[in-house]
């Protein structure tokens, strides 16, 4: 959302005073205005509030110490936003990582079984559908219907085009639909 | 919006509840600037979704070394050459779509020597699962592996193709070559592990198709490079994973079959038969904690067959944050005794995996020629074992150590 969220991102007058300093003050005020909201959406995405606590004040940390180079100190939400998506994504690599170096069952679980139906407990089906889709159909429903942002905010979010945010939306959802038997 | 969307959204602001004001972690203060990037003021995610290796870990109660623990095998006690070069493969992510690259990395320093760009295979999605690598041990002949899969709704299904690169390393390390191996599996057919013979001339692949919520196949595949020509065992009720070269053209592999038909077996390649389990015998190995499910964690087989090399760590229970202990391991084949104590390493704060990424833990990786060099992964970073010491590695999967372009790293590696 660079360039397109600045209005929005925290009263007047913070952005202008992020530009006098390291940032560090700025910072603090993204902290405090949207540190729950990025938790969730880092808990949305990765499915642990640990995981995603520490996910949130990573970026954070990428953004104060990439501050002095950001060029609209207005958009630090959507770049912390970015970097919070990034370091979702950076999870999964991990997990699929601990995968190949560990031994694991021959066959996984039956959608049916007690595992699955833990999960589904836990976090709900259609969240557990949810993180099964392809990477892109997940941000891109996370951020349409979770977020609320419209097309063109989260086509800058993620940095892709317009047409590609429709065409994954427009796949997610009936990947889930098929995921939960309505399609 | 339909119904579907409404749900989407309904379920969605639900699971983000769980986040509230009053439990999470407050912010802390960063640290003046200037000052050491060792010092950092908020916990790494590196350090919570660290590689996972042991997704759950086996009993601390293996027996103490005393004094009439077995000595290791002359061969191990004999100093081992190291490979002068250890290759990481890793993938970067940008709005441009993902890239596999190699790095070789000097196995002393660390220091990389080499970096080049991978073919990388993308899903209709435009994503990829990441390669893999495994070398024969001379610090010259990799091969890389990379898998696109397509998944179906239940996850039951996994289609993919898998494609395999020989990777050379010329001498001084300061150049490589990657060019294409006849090798060709059915797209149903998933690599589950990937092992170099020491000559650099057989591939031993571990393989399952599993579709349909079973697995229909699954067994090992051995494959002459110059050929492409196949030998395959089969099996059922079970699957291989962790497969290695245990010398004397025997292939060690970590049977995974239901709680009593679980174990670690040596296949010798020119016996008869072509039943997996027939055709192998059992050895030792470590042991599952009881009730975890029969997980186990990485062990690899040195090459004389007589020593296995893993760890065995306390486990979260998911009560809190807790304080793991890993031990780096020798354990005899033959008696599953343990022969020695490589290193320990603790890490506090580790809280329990989840499937969505964190973990905590260490790991063998890959064995030196003699087995004495270990490359591992520890708490989230990689690094070299031996003498006693582990050293840290750069490549991965720091994201803050990456000598690639792209902010965030993973990936794996191989002497």
């Amino acid at each position: 959302m660079a360039g397109t969220a600045g209005g929005t991102d925290g009263p007047p007058g913070r952005a202008g005073r992020a530009l006098a300093g390291d940032g560090t003050a700025a910072v603090t005020d993204l902290f405090r205005d949207h540190h729950l909201e990025l938790v969730r959406l880092a808990l949305v995405m990765v499915g642990d509030l640990a995981t995603a606590e520490d996910v949130v004040q990573d970026a954070f940390e990428r953004l104060h110490r990439g501050w002095p180079g950001l060029r609209q100190p207005s958009s630090g939400l959507a770049y912390v936003r970015s970097s919070v998506l990034n370091g979702c994504r950076s999870v999964h690599r991990r997990a699929a990582v601990a995968r190949k170096h560990a031994p694991q069952l021959a066959e996984p679980p039956a959608p049916g079984g007690a595992d699955a139906q833990a999960a589904a407990d836990d976090r709900g089906e259609l969240a557990a559908a949810l993180r099964r889709l392809p990477r892109r159909q997940r941000e891109v429903l996370v951020l349409r219907y979770y977020l609320d942002l419209d097309v063109a905010e989260i086509a800058v979010t993620l940095r892709i085009a317009p047409s590609s945010v429709r065409a994954a939306n427009t796949r997610g959802l009936a990947a889930l639909a098929r995921a939960l038997g309505e399609g | 919006m339909t119904e579907l969307e409404e749900r989407l959204r309904h379920d969605l602001r639900e699971l983000s509840e769980r986040a509230d004001a009053e439990s999470i972690r407050p912010l802390r203060v960063p640290p003046a600037r200037g000052r050491s990037r060792a010092v950092r003021w908020l916990a790494p995610v590196a350090a919570v979704a660290a590689v996972a290796g042991v997704i759950t870990g086996v009993s601390l109660a293996t027996r103490p070394p005393g004094p009439s623990a077995p000595q290791l095998p002359s061969s191990l006690r004999t100093a081992g050459r190291m490979p002068p070069y250890y290759v990481a493969v890793d993938q970067t992510d940008s709005s441009q779509g993902v890239t596999n690259w190699a790095i070789v990395h000097d196995s002393a320093t660390g220091a990389a020597l080499t970096t080049m760009r991978l073919p990388t295979l993308r899903d209709a999605d435009g994503s990829a699962e990441g390669p893999g690598i495994t070398g024969a041990g001379d610090g010259r002949t990799y091969v890389i592996t990379e898998t696109a899969t397509e998944s179906a709704p239940h996850a039951a299904t996994v289609l993919g193709l898998t494609r395999f690169y020989l990777l050379h390393v010329a001498a001084g390390g300061r150049a490589a070559s990657v060019s294409p191996l006849p090798v060709s599996l059915p797209g149903s057919l998933a690599v589950t592990g990937a092992a170099l013979s020491p000559d650099g001339r057989r591939l031993a692949l571990a393989v399952q198709d599993c579709r349909k919520g079973r697995c229909q196949y699954t067994g090992i595949r051995l494959v002459t490079l110059a050929t492409g020509a196949v030998t395959a065992w089969t099996a059922d009720n079970g699957a291989p994973f962790d497969v290695s070269w245990a010398g004397g053209g025997q292939i060690a592999f970590l049977w995974q079959g239901g709680r009593s038909r679980t174990g670690y077996r040596l296949l010798d390649v020119a016996g008869a038969g072509r039943n997996l389990l027939a055709a192998s015998r059992a050895i030792a190995g470590p042991q599952p904690v009881p009730g975890d499910a029969g997980y186990r964690p990485s062990a690899l087989v040195t090459p004389d067959g007589a020593v296995i090399t893993t760890t065995v760590q306390n486990v979260p229970d998911g009560r809190g944050r807790v304080t793991v202990v890993a031990r780096f391991v020798a354990l005899s084949a033959r008696t599953g005794q343990l022969l020695r104590v490589l290193y320990t390493a603790a890490e506090r704060g580790v809280s329990q995996a989840n499937e969505g990424g964190a973990d905590q833990g260490c790991n063998v990786v890959a064995l030196g020629p003699a087995g004495l060099h270990v490359l591992a992964v520890c708490f989230g970073g990689y690094g070299r074992l031996d003498g006693g010491r582990f050293t840290p590695l750069p490549g991965i999967p720091n994201p803050n150590a990456t000598t690639l372009p792209g902010p965030y790293i993973s990936g794996t590696a191989t002497w």
